[in-house]
């Protein structure tokens, strides 16, 4: 970029030069039009160069936005996986820095960044020439734009403060007007839509009040530039047709022909040219820099299992014994819920946890999980630290299930299978007959290849929950978590879930800890475990 | 392009005002121009009085031109920024009361769904795009198309060959150049609508399901195919982007030549003794002037097909789905009769409502009790003519739902959902939503009912205070109460309650249900309710299950 800027620079200096060169020659030295030819073509390739360098800019600079937006990007989605579910932030706000705050990039690298560079660069150039030229000229152009730093901080206070103003008032209203299109449901619930129309437009026309107000004051900033460059280029008019027609006798005046004169006027409009872009640009910056904040927010979201290793991968046992040695924890700023917690399970006992909402069963869930680490203590597999584990090694010894089973685009059958490639359709079939998956498949035209989620068949949440169920019962893994698999169930849907259950742990020699509100439904638990204020006790 | 004529056609006077600060802008182009093109002539014309060349020069009137060039510029171009905002200010009003117009004629229930989902938020993002459109695009080219014509008349005057190859390579490179490139942006800028919604919502599942993917050790797959869609963006991007980089080359080379022609047949009617030095020269700079004014238009013109995309989607919103077309407008009497009803939703793989019959009379008061799950809410949609019966008949004294306005209908029935929306506006707006004229004696009587006395009472400025996200913040049952007492605000005939009492603790509901009964006598009431405690005395209780419905 700055070495497009640089040659930018040559080439509008090239062209000033050329121009008055061609005009001196016929204008002074009566020159005729063959002879200035080869000076003319010349020009024209000079024009062209111009041409071809802003395209190549706009490539350039798009291609610098792209990568870096792809980058951030990649960075986000890694950093969320890591951070993992169990500390994320709702996820409109994250769909929201990844997608419109990323964009925001765009115009800073896209637009303001190559403006910025060429907004240093091409006046600095053109300054040089001039003073070589005509130090009076010269110093005319520096005189107006008092040291360009200075001015871009002028700029800059004033562009700033009006695009803040502009971009508040403006969200203020956009924050309003989507609350209303949100609430249109609503709005025609109570027929009260001439109302709401009139308000739109009170809205907006009291905020036009309001902002036009702010905006006279704040124009008058870009207005300054705008005189500078304006007067600049009129004084260094009037200062060289003074100095050529000899008028002036003092500095290098009395030197000044056309050629230099023309090269100098030509100059000016050049100097201020970047200048003027820039200030235009100035808002993108400020929005850049406010998205720039919440993505390092997030960028700096803490991973859930900072002590694990990448060559702990021990091999995964057919059942695993499961203890906590003190384990304690707290959600970040909040009060300790699980409080010195001892705990051992023996391997491939089946155990249902109970207590009220709230009381940590979810935690303890995420804890064993991986999702979260302890704030002390520590969770072993086997007698191994669940933290030591290597990523791939810990999801082979642990499968999952929560309260609410997200099913992805695609089939029944792949959903359930969901990436394990080599799983055989016949162990497919076996374990949807046994999650009870068949029982609403078979009744659709495709069966188990039959599209569910977007785009594709509703399924109810007892329904979706079974298809979750046969995917986490699929693969064998020697310790399974089930975090309230019916919390958000009717009755009868329940019910279903649980005869699902019951079929599939009937035949499986995994140590299970199953987080409920009932007990009573979990025949199949080998024991009960209690958990209240931060404290765990045996029920059964 | 039709559909943005609709949405952006300026009223009388957002298009005085457009009118006048396009004429600021042009007024400023044309002094910019008129600044170089003099101070070239003067310069030209010194160096020749200079040398001898030149009988006698006054200095004065051209350098009195120069000077009110350059501070008329600074004020036209103050100007042409502080009328445009205000123009821009009238459309955006504009363009907001037309989008909305257009979201309010569809179905309650497509709205509700639409809530939930990405739609609307997308929407006012596209308004937003549209508001761009008048200073971004409009203002430029009207301005640099008013100038270039001025400048072609003025050469055309001194030399028609001059006009003519100066409007060829400016006037018509320029245009051919800037209509081929928003031509070509089409493919792109439609990759690019679809790419981006894509992309979000593979985001949006990564991240909902992100337990799921992590515990069979998928997440960081799954995350690569996100990143694929995010190239698919970028490629739509970058194409974008290299039609706007041979957008701003082809009219800057259109500028460059018209320039050099221009320049090259100056120096020739000079030649020939047709053109006076100090004329030639400033006609040449003039033509350089001009090619700024045009070169900014790339940047704007490969914005179309954004502004082109967005009210193609706006309009789009308001065709799909259509309200009843019913036309009665009175009943003889408000008993709602049901007959044989049954429903699925589209693309569900059971009906959540079988056969249900019902009859509930003018003022009657019935309690519909089931699981939560069951149903329930699809009933009293239905019931509430949200929803739309596969099969079977709802009528209202006796008419068929469908058959009546819809206007109407909601001015009779009023429906409390189970989420139901409370505006960021005053606590008595929010109130008076059905009821303009409701005094505050009578909102501050049905807070009263609804439990909410003390909650007003501890409220800063009372029924005017600010509720929701930029005021009290406002809990669950809070939130629910509220709904209710706007309803109850409100003159309907027959109320349709989903679960009002959910996330009230027991004792505040019984209090509030005993008091109901008073604002409930006369009105017919039905209650969706998996407990019964919500409506202690009713006329009778059906009970919920199975898609069917039994008395009690």
């Amino acid at each position: 970029m700055t070495v497009l800027s640089t040659v930018d620079a040559g080439i509008v200096i090239a062209q000033a030069w050329l121009v008055a060169a061609v005009a001196a020659g016929v204008f002074i030295e009566q020159q005729p039009l063959p002879a200035l030819m080869p000076l003319m073509w010349f020009l024209l390739l000079v024009l062209v160069l111009r041409a071809l360098s802003g395209g190549i800019r706009q490539l350039l600079a798009g291609r610098a936005s792209a990568y870096v937006r792809r980058e951030t990007r990649m960075r986000l989605l890694e950093c969320f996986q890591r951070a993992g579910p169990a500390v994320l932030p709702p996820g409109g706000e994250l769909i929201a820095a990844f997608d419109e705050q990323v964009e925001a990039f765009d115009a800073f690298y896209g637009r303001f960044f190559p403006q910025r560079i060429a907004a240093t660069i091409v006046p600095l150039a053109i300054l040089v020439f001039a003073f070589a030229t005509d130090w009076l000229a010269g110093l005319l152009l520096l005189l107006t734009a008092p040291l360009i730093p200075l001015f871009m901080i002028l700029i800059g206070i004033g562009a700033e403060k009006l695009a803040r103003e502009q971009f508040r008032s403006l969200a203020r209203l956009g924050g309003w007007f989507l609350d209303q299109v949100q609430g249109a449901a609503t709005i025609r619930l109570f027929r009260a839509e001439d109302g709401a129309r009139n308000q739109v437009v009170q809205r907006t026309h009291a905020l036009r009040r309001e902002t036009m107000r702010v905006l006279r004051l704040a124009f008058l900033s870009s207005a300054v530039l705008e005189f500078f460059s304006a007067v600049a280029i009129a004084s260094l008019a009037i200062y060289i047709g003074l100095g050529l027609l000899g008028y002036l006798t003092f500095g290098p005046a009395p030197e000044l022909t056309l050629q230099s004169g023309l090269f100098l006027l030509l100059l000016a409009p050049e100097f201020f040219q970047p200048l003027r872009a820039l200030s235009q640009g100035w808002h993108d910056r400020a929005d850049a820099s406010a998205a720039a904040g919440e993505i390092r927010e997030l960028l700096a979201l803490p991973p859930a299992r900072p002590r694990a290793e990448e060559e702990f991968a021990p091999e995964a046992p057919r059942q695993c014994k499961v203890e906590l040695r003190g384990v304690s924890f707290a959600h970040p700023e909040r009060e300790v819920l699980l409080n010195d917690l001892e705990l051992e399970i023996e391997a491939g006992l089946k155990i249902v946890l109970v207590g009220p909402s709230g009381s940590g069963k979810s935690s303890l869930i995420s804890l064993f999980a991986g999702f979260a680490e302890p704030s002390s203590g520590e969770v072993l597999l086997d007698g191994e630290p669940l933290a030591r584990f290597a990523d791939a090694a810990l999801r082979a010894h642990v499968g999952w299930l929560g309260q609410r089973p997200v099913l992805f685009a695609g089939t029944i059958a792949e959903n359930i299978a969901l990436g394990w490639d080599s799983a055989s359709r016949r162990q497919i079939e076996r374990i949807a007959h046994q999650a009870g998956v068949f029982e609403f498949a078979g009744r659709l035209p495709k069966g188990l290849d039959s599209p569910v989620g977007e785009n594709g068949y509703g399924l109810s949440g007892g329904q979706a929950q079974r298809v979750a169920l046969a995917r986490a019962m699929i693969r064998p893994r020697p310790l399974v978590l089930l975090d309230e698999p019916t919390a958000n169930l009717d009755d009868e849907s329940e019910a279903l879930v649980l005869q699902a259950l019951e079929n599939l742990l009937a035949e499986r020699s995994a140590t299970v800890i199953c987080a409920a509100h009932r007990a009573a439904t979990m025949a199949w638990a080998d024991r009960i475990l209690g958990i209240e204020q931060g404290r765990l006790r045996w029920l059964r | 392009m039709a559909a943005l004529i609709r949405l952006l056609r300026p009223g009388g006077a957002t298009a005085r005002w457009m009118l006048i600060s396009a004429s600021m802008a042009l007024a400023a182009v044309l002094l910019g121009v008129v600044l170089l093109a003099v101070s070239g002539w003067l310069i030209t014309a010194s160096a020749l009085a200079g040398i001898g060349m030149l009988a006698v020069l006054d200095i004065f009137a051209p350098g009195a031109i120069i000077r009110a060039a350059a501070v008329g510029r600074t004020v036209t171009r103050y100007l042409e920024r502080l009328l445009g905002h205000e123009a821009t200010f009238r459309q955006l009003t504009e363009i907001r009361v037309r989008s909305f117009s257009r979201l309010l004629t569809m179905p309650i229930e497509r709205l509700e769904s639409l809530g939930r989902g990405d739609t609307l938020t997308r929407l006012t993002r596209d308004v937003d795009v549209l508001d761009h459109l008048f200073p971004r695009l409009v203002l430029p080219s009207v301005a640099a198309f008013g100038a270039t014509l001025l400048a072609v008349i003025v050469l055309m005057a001194l030399s028609p060959s001059a006009g003519i190859g100066y409007a060829a390579s400016l006037a018509g490179g320029g245009t051919l150049v800037l209509l081929a490139g928003t031509r070509m942006a089409r493919g792109p800028g439609r990759s690019l609508a679809q790419a981006t919604p894509v992309m979000r919502s593979a985001t949006a599942e990564w991240l909902r399901g992100l337990a799921e993917l992590l515990s069979v050790d998928q997440a960081g797959r799954r995350a690569r195919d996100v990143i694929h869609r995010v190239d698919d963006q970028i490629r739509a991007q970058l194409a974008q982007r290299r039609i706007e980089a041979f957008m701003q080359a082809g009219i800057a080379l259109a500028g460059y030549l018209g320039f050099w022609l221009v320049l090259l047949v100056g120096i020739k009617l000079y030649a020939d003794g047709l053109l006076a030095a100090p004329v030639a020269a400033g006609l040449a700079l003039a033509s350089l002037a001009l090619v700024d004014a045009w070169v900014p238009l790339a940047a704007s013109w490969s914005f179309f097909e954004t502004c082109r995309q967005a009210a193609g989607r706006i309009d789009a919103l308001g065709g799909e789905g259509k309200i009843s077309t019913g036309t009665v407008r009175s009943v003889p009497d408000f008993g709602l009769a049901v007959r044989d009803l049954a429903f699925r939703y589209p693309g569900a793989v059971d009906r959540v409502i079988e056969n249900v019959a019902l009859d509930i009379a003018q003022g009657e008061h019935v309690l519909v009790q089931g699981a939560s799950g069951s149903g329930k809410t699809t009933l009293g949609k239905l019931l509430a003519g949200i929803l739309t019966p596969d099969n079977g008949m709802i009528s209202l004294g006796g008419i068929d739902l469908q058959r009546l306005n819809e206007a109407y209908l909601r001015g009779q029935v009023g429906y409390l959902s189970q989420n139901p929306m409370l505006f960021n506006d005053t606590l008595a707006a929010n109130l008076r939503l059905g009821a303009f004229s409701a005094t505050d004696e009578e909102l501050l009587r049905i807070l009263d009912v609804v439990g909410l006395s003390a909650f007003v009472e501890a409220l800063p400025n009372g029924l005017e205070s600010w509720i929701g996200e930029h005021g009290r913040g406002v809990s669950g049952g809070e939130g629910r109460r509220l709904a209710l007492a706007r309803l109850l605000v409100a003159d309907f005939r027959i109320l349709i309650l989903d679960e009002p009492m959910a996330g009230v603790d027991a004792e505040t509901a019984t209090l509030i249900s005993t008091r109901l009964a008073s604002l409930l006598y006369g009105r017919s009431a039905i209650v969706l309710s998996h407990d019964r405690l919500v409506l202690p005395r009713y006329d009778r209780c059906y009970r919920f299950a199975d898609g069917c419905l039994d008395p009690e």
